[in-house]
């Protein structure tokens, strides 16, 4: 047997390339309707266990579902805002332990998520490097947020504007890095992590600047009246909270009044997850929603498409089948002569029609072999890549 | 005396930097039993009587330093975001904290529940600069717990705050609590019997730190900048002589100590000098509820 | 060598049959047989190497029944013991010259492609003046340089009869010396026995012996 397949091997290599396109249909055949499913399983599985890791989510009436790509996912759009102020009814509650989250800038296409520390134990995120947001202004960033904007501990990340017309109010903030996570292959692999407070002031909702009082800023008054002082463009604005300035970074207002994307309020127990849902259950301008059923609701639709790919992909494989047959038995017919001689020469017909068949066994084995690597392929790399497009 | 300059000055650094190290953890941070982390002494003093040993209270603040301004440096700060639960003052008190990252979860804003209360003064000019329009930055007096009844608040909101920490130990937080807040109640009530006697006279104050003194025991007093450790220049002994034209007062309030050329230079001019701690720091000695019996000891005895 | 006795065979629906009542061949005999086009030779040939099997009659060859034998027992015979030479060469031309030499090693029960046989397939390539192609394509070598690899794979498990069917048939006069004298002089060599199927009448005094197959076969059409 050993003779037959090393003379079935050379008669593939000998025709590589009827083998390779052979190989090629087989293989696509085969893996196309597997990946495919393979890939949209584990997707749906990744994206339902992050659901399922998220009991709640408060946000503004609107699509729920943008809620929730954008808090869960962050991605799609940022939602209405809620206020922070809402933060503090949750946690008055006694019943949930609310953890704001402000998902709407980037850094070049990196989301920045605005949140607290509760954050990151909510997640269970570790550091693989660096320490722990300690200062206003600093960044920590996913294992694949640092790999793709090529950063490391000591680097720094500048939020980029939301427009390029933007001229007034969003200043890019410079924020040192000071700490990178080990990955968990989620989404908060490629976030970049800073305190809410930052987030506000990448908004401009806080800010740092020269003393109004001090000589420095004399150029920058446009006029005093009275106790009352007008600045003009001039004035220094820092756009990097360092040591030095944080004294001059404040807020305006009632903090109470600023902005939230979103917030996940943690239940404390069973009992509280159904309280706070019945509360603001009929609230006219939030919505407390359960993730998992969001995006059930959206697998529901991605299977029910997935159902009519696979179809049409098994009758494509029947067809493909179907030539790759035809092939064999013309490449059967073709060496009638071969045939013929390994018969005159000795060679049984048992023997001539392995040698036949080894040449569709190697060729299937090979294409079954490509299609398990282009499987495992994609489960590691093909996720996040449909992922990104389901989302 | 070369000898003597030396010792002496080897002494004072020696204990500048003892003023300047934080406290280490106390030996009492035990990782078997919560961590509590607050933001000044009253608060830690109030956490360490409810809780009586079943919390490990930490206020690291070093000796000497104002807690209202200090700000603790990283390794500081990344204690107190690894503590179980953080008591917060509230007020604006503790600026550092708006500048750094915590577990928002397991703050407790301690004036939470009367933040109608909070009194606050203009602290900077209104100004304009940008698309947001005129703004000024205003200033909250936050040494709330010197109204002793705002104090009692405090201790209820950290009784909750224990409670949810030990929930088997509810019904002793809630006992302490009672004892605590009637300790308070009696400090309140000899206190207020103690400023009724001054009858609105005119007070003086070394800083403006007895906003809620004053609020609650009808005190009529007016601020200055005096630190205890410096002899005020000559310019600001001319305001005082203008200021008793309008506000003859015959008392001022200190925090610490003065040097003692100043108290006999305000003691000539008529004016004498009570100390009134307000214990944002650990004191040398005793504890909160005697060292403010030492207060009121020390008014009533003028 | 080769007896054949009251040797019928006919292929199914066709008038044609050969009849041959007794015919010998003697051990190391090098016989050429000759006769037109299309009048059985290679039908003979087949029937000798027990690709076919004959209506009637026997074939012995080298004492051995081949028309008793089972189609395994055949097979195995037709490798160890036959050395088959083709007009159209019939080498594989997906397998380089070495490959196509040590085939019947490939196919043959119980049989291995060993160092031995590895050196065998070299010498017999350096014999037949091929040693520097082991590594080429059938399409890549001449008409004569292919049936040089033909004659050495049939002289690979040094075969005691060697059956050639118009060997030099596709050959240029050169080549087809060269491989005639090939097959002589190894037949000479290992005292094997020869039958060449030729019309080529230039060739006919390299043997011993030439058997008419119009004679030989009895059969006459109606």
């Amino acid at each position: 047997m050993r003779g037959v397949l090393y003379l079935a091997w050379r008669y593939i290599l000998w025709h590589r390339w009827k083998s390779a396109i052979l190989i090629a249909a087989v293989t696509l055949v085969v893996y196309l309707p597997l990946g495919l499913q393979l890939v949209v399983e584990r997707t749906a599985t990744d994206i339902t266990a992050r659901a399922d890791a998220t009991p709640l989510l408060l946000g503004r009436r609107g699509s729920p579902l943008e809620l929730v790509l954008n808090s869960l996912y962050f991605s799609s759009d940022y939602p209405q805002p809620l206020n922070y102020g809402q933060q503090q009814d949750l946690r008055q509650s006694g019943l949930v332990d609310p953890i704001p989250l402000y998902v709407r800038f980037h850094s070049q296409r990196v989301p920045i998520v605005g949140t607290s520390l509760d954050y990151f134990e909510f997640r269970g995120l570790e550091l693989a490097q660096g320490r722990q947001l300690v200062s206003l202004g600093e960044a920590v960033l996913g294992a694949r947020a640092a790999e793709v904007l090529g950063v490391n501990v000591g680097d720094t990340v500048l939020s980029s504007p939301e427009s390029v017309f933007e001229l007034a109010g969003v200043y890019p903030l410079k924020m040192p890095v000071v700490g990178i996570l080990a990955p968990r292959f989620d989404q908060d692999d490629g976030a970049i992590f800073v305190d809410l407070k930052t987030a506000w002031i990448i908004e401009g909702l806080g800010h740092g600047h020269q003393d109004l009082t001090s000589s420095q800023a004399a150029g920058a008054i446009l006029k005093t009246e009275g106790e009352r002082i007008v600045a003009n463009a001039s004035l220094v604005q820092y756009n990097e909270i360092t040591p030095d300035n944080i004294d001059s970074f404040h807020f305006h207002g009632d903090l109470s009044r600023l902005p939230l994307t979103a917030i996940l309020p943690v239940p404390r127990d069973n009992k509280g997850r159904v309280l706070i849902q019945g509360r603001y259950q009929s609230n006219e301008t939030l919505q407390m929603l359960s993730p998992r059923e969001v995006i059930d609701q959206l697998l529901e639709t991605v299977f029910a498409v997935q159902r009519y790919v696979l179809v049409a992909m098994v009758m494509v494989a029947v067809a493909t089948g179907a030539v790759i047959l035809l092939v064999f038995l013309l490449s059967w017919r073709a060496r009638r002569g071969e045939q013929l001689t390994l018969l005159r020469l000795g060679g049984s017909r048992f023997v001539i029609t392995s040698l036949m068949l080894a040449e569709a066994l190697v060729v299937t084995l090979l294409a079954l072999f490509l299609a398990a690597v282009l499987t495992a392929l994609t489960i590691t790399f093909g996720g996040p890549l449909l992922q990104a497009v389901v989302m | 005396m070369r000898l003597l300059c030396l010792v002496l000055t080897v002494g004072l650094t020696a204990c500048g930097q003892q003023e300047e190290e934080a406290r280490a953890p106390s030996a009492a941070e035990d990782k078997s039993v919560p961590v509590v982390y607050t933001v000044n002494y009253p608060l830690a003093w109030l956490a360490q009587q409810l809780s009586a040993g079943a919390t490990s209270v930490e206020f690291p603040a070093p000796t000497g330093e104002d807690p209202a301004f200090w700000k603790p440096p990283p390794e500081i700060v990344a204690r107190y975001q690894q503590a179980d639960l953080v008591l917060l003052n509230g007020a604006n008190y503790a600026r550092w904290l708006a500048q750094v990252s915590m577990p928002a979860n397991r703050l407790r804003d301690t004036s939470a529940g009367f933040a109608g209360h909070i009194l606050h003064e203009s602290r900077s000019p209104v100004h304009s600069h940008g698309p947001e329009g005129a703004h000024s930055h205003t200033k909250a007096a936050f040494t709330v717990w010197l109204d002793l009844s705002l104090m009692a608040l405090q201790a209820e909101s950290v009784a909750v705050a224990l409670q949810e920490l030990l929930p088997g130990q509810a019904t002793a937080i809630e006992e302490r609590l009672a004892t605590l807040q009637q300790q308070l109640a009696q400090l309140d009530t000899e206190l207020q019997s103690v400023a009724a006697q001054l009858e609105g006279a005119p007070v003086l104050y070394s800083h403006p730190v007895y906003q809620y003194l004053q609020r609650r025991y009808n005190i009529n007093g007016v601020a200055l900048h005096w630190e205890p450790d410096q002899f005020p220049a000559e310019q600001e002994w001319a305001r005082l002589q203008a200021l008793l034209q309008s506000h003859p007062a015959q008392l001022m309030l200190w925090e610490d100590d003065p040097l003692p050329q100043v108290a006999q230079r305000l003691a000539e001019i008529g004016i004498a000098v009570v100390v009134f701690r307000p214990q944002g720091n650990w004191p040398a000695a005793g504890d909160f509820a005697s060292n403010m019996r030492g207060n009121i000891d020390r008014l009533r005895s003028q | 060598m080769i007896q054949l006795e009251g040797l019928e065979f006919r292929y199914p629906q066709s008038t044609f049959t050969l009849q041959i009542s007794s015919a010998r061949i003697a051990p190391g005999e090098h016989t050429a047989l000759i006769g037109p086009s299309g009048c059985g030779k290679t039908t003979l040939l087949n029937l000798l190497a027990g690709v076919l099997l004959p209506d009637r009659g026997s074939i012995a060859v080298a004492g051995e029944m081949v028309t008793a034998m089972s189609d395994a027992a055949r097979r195995d015979f037709r490798i160890r013991k036959l050395g088959l030479v083709f007009q159209n060469f019939e080498l594989l031309d997906y397998l380089s010259v070495c490959d196509n030499i040590l085939l019947p090693l490939r196919i043959g029960r119980d049989l291995r492609v060993t160092a031995d046989k590895q050196q065998r397939a070299a010498d017999l390539a350096e014999r037949v003046g091929i040693a520097d192609k082991l590594d080429r394509y059938p399409d890549q070598l001449s008409q004569g340089e292919r049936q040089r690899v033909a004659v050495s794979r049939a002289l690979l498990l040094e075969p005691a009869l060697i059956l050639a069917d118009e060997p030099t048939g596709n050959l240029d006069p050169g080549n087809k010396f060269l491989v005639l004298d090939l097959l002589v002089d190894y037949a000479r060599e290992y005292a094997a026995t020869l039958v060449v199927v030729t019309h080529d009448r230039e060739l006919l005094d390299r043997f011993d012996r030439v058997l008419d197959f119009q004679q030989l076969n009895q059969w006459r059409p109606a």
